[in-house]
């Protein structure tokens, strides 16, 4: 049923298609080429407005030969940088770069797979429900596609996002994360005449730093510093200092308390700061929303179809909670049930990224046995 | 170290189980390097126990919430808890437990893997050993998890909360299949462990009959969740 021929010339040629985020336009318009060229629907949202991309997200729908409720499969066009000149490298059985660029597998396999699909979907005849298929833009930026997706294009309400590197590992849960920015201000004075008329910003900052504790808070939460900045010149005492960070957890409770511990260190500081010169220093924190939480339990129906394949495939899923956020908990904040789904990807987000042959195929049955099993359990 | 702890030190000195090194006061029952050296569970099913191959590990999967052979056996339990595989000589030590009635043993490996599990102390409200019929209690005279549960808390464990009330042949004689028959209905819970969630201690698990049939007993009476934690993970040929 799956040409694997036809898989690895499509996904080499996919990689050659460079799509760093926002510039995804060449790639989206390739594959609506693609998908018009086997009879069915392709059109692009207006997230490219909020997004800042070259085109909104892509949508191709599939139709259904029974009537049972459409699922969706979604991958990303964007890839990370540096993807200039690239150069693939295939040998035994295996995609990689000349450790230049990154290869890109992340997430073009996912692209090819679904390329696959619709292509096997064309050549055989057998029950499956109503198709949709998600192309997002700027992924790697944020999930800005998703976040603008139009929703009232989409009529599934569960699918699957294929953006995880082994295909017999399913996410099936990730954490909230917040990204939170520290402000301090001080006040500016000569540091060798008048220290005195000064608050030192960048002081207040690090008492305040000092007090947190980054790293692992518990089995589901952790908290980093990442970015910290402030000060003109050695000889002025600094005016103001800011700090960078992010927190996350699988557990909202634990997040609230956390982002309320780091508020609460802010307004300590600020009003234990001594001496205090016309009410400074100030300290502000800001919280900003990356990504929601999110948790699938094992009994859940979406599940039941990936259990089916595994079944006939012979393979023992295993079913994890992921550090990272993705396409899946925007879909999964918005209203959308999602899981992730392997691609055979390794090494992502480094210029040793590579794919095995052997995995992207194993990848690609897996989701087809999901669209047929979905199509047999339907009554 | 305080002073009374040096002189308990002097007078009756801890040695390395494995190397026979003198401990150093912050290790338990075996030293650092032998510690590295005992062969531990580093990846396995957190919802059922299977093993997984460690081929995951490499690619940075580090924990498994359940598996596609969990979520289709609807086991009664909710999570377990493993430190060791069942190899030498960790193998070793649990027949010694259990056999040469090694009970300054058990009381040692329940200390070792509270250092590994000391969060589950806060996080449950039930701490209770897997309990043996009456005749094999007087038979063989000790509950080995009742020892290793001891060496858990620190202190005596609560185990009037669940009972056998089926005097089952051995496990160990068994094969899988019939492992889950023999054991049917072999526990009984008491009403009080309504809404509470249990820990529930054993040496071994292997195909998790027994741990299943106790978290049954225990659900049917109302538990909230059942935790299992067992020293090693065994897996039949």
């Amino acid at each position: 049923m799956i040409d694997i021929d036809r898989l690895v010339l499509e996904f080499q040629t996919l990689l050659s298609i460079e799509s760093p985020s926002k510039k995804e336009g060449k790639l989206a318009h390739y594959l609506a080429d693609i998908f018009e060229a086997l009879g069915y629907r392709c059109f692009f949202d207006k997230s490219a407005e909020n997004t800042g991309s070259e085109v909104g997200n892509l949508i191709v729908k599939i139709p259904g030969m029974i009537p049972a409720p459409p699922i969706f499969f979604c991958a990303h066009l964007d890839t990370v940088g540096p993807c200039e000149n690239l150069k693939i490298i295939f040998e035994n059985g295996v995609f990689k770069t000349d450790g230049r660029t990154i290869l890109g597998a992340d997430d073009k396999s996912g692209i090819a797979i679904l390329v696959e699909l619709a292509r096997v979907l064309r050549e055989n005849r057998f029950p499956h429900p109503p198709l949709e298929f998600i192309f997002t833009t700027c992924e790697e930026i944020g999930l800005l596609g998703a976040k603008f997706l139009d929703l009232e294009l989409i009529d599934a309400k569960e699918g699957y996002v294929l953006d995880s590197e082994n295909p017999e590992v399913v996410t099936i849960g990730a954490p909230s994360s917040y990204k939170f920015k520290i402000k301090v201000k001080g006040k500016a004075a000569h540091a060798g005449l008048e220290p005195e008329k000064g608050v030192n910003a960048i002081h207040v900052l690090s008492k305040l730093i000092a007090e947190l504790n980054p790293g692992r808070i518990d089995q589901e939460s952790t908290m980093n510093i990442g970015i910290i900045s402030g000060g003109k010149y050695v000889n002025i005492v600094p005016e103001s200092a800011e700090a960078e960070g992010e927190i996350r957890s699988h557990n909202s409770k634990t997040l609230e308390s956390m982002i309320q511990q780091i508020e609460d260190l802010g307004a300590k500081v600020e009003k234990g700061y001594q001496p205090k010169i016309e009410d400074l220093p100030k300290v502000s924190v800001r919280f900003e929303k990356l990504y929601q939480a999110f948790l699938i339990s094992p009994d859940d129906p979406i599940l039941q179809p990936i259990k089916q394949a595994g079944e006939r495939l012979g393979i023992n899923f295993f079913f994890i909670k992921k550090e990272g956020g993705s396409d899946a908990n925007i879909f999964n904040e918005r209203g959308k049930k999602a899981v992730i789904l392997g691609t055979g990807m390794q090494k992502v987000h480094t210029t040793e990224e590579f794919i095995r042959v052997k995995d992207l195929v194993k990848a690609t049955q897996i989701v087809v046995e999901i669209v047929k099993a979905k199509g047999e359990s339907f009554k | 170290m305080s002073l009374l702890n040096k002189v308990l030190d002097f007078f009756f000195p801890e040695f390395c189980e494995v190397c026979n090194h003198h401990l150093k006061p912050q290790e338990v029952f075996v030293c650092r390097r032998c510690l590295n050296t005992l062969p531990f569970l580093k990846l396995y099913c957190q919802r059922c126990g299977s093993l997984v191959s460690e081929s995951l590990l490499e690619k940075g999967i580090d924990r498994i919430e359940y598996c596609s052979y969990c979520s289709q056996k609807n086991f009664y339990f909710d999570r377990v808890f493993a430190l060791f595989q069942y190899k030498e000589p960790i193998s070793e030590w649990l027949l010694r437990v259990k056999f040469a009635q090694d009970f300054r043993l058990a009381f040692a490996l329940g200390k070792l893997i509270r250092t590994f599990f000391s969060f589950l102390l806060s996080d449950v409200d039930m701490i209770i050993p897997v309990p043996l019929s009456n005749e094999r209690l007087r038979e063989r005279g000790f509950n080995q998890s009742t020892l290793l549960a001891w060496g858990f808390l620190g202190r005596k464990p609560f185990s009037e909360a669940i009972f056998r009330v089926k005097c089952t042949k051995p496990q160990t004689e068994l094969t899988g299949k019939e492992r889950w028959e023999n054991v049917k209905g072999a526990f009984l819970a008491k009403d009080w462990v309504k809404d509470k969630k249990v820990l529930l201690i054993d040496d071994v698990m292997t195909t998790g009959a027994t741990v299943n049939e106790a978290a049954k007993a225990l659900k049917m009476k109302g538990a909230k969740e059942v935790y299992v934690l067992v020293v090693a993970r065994n897996q039949l040929m």
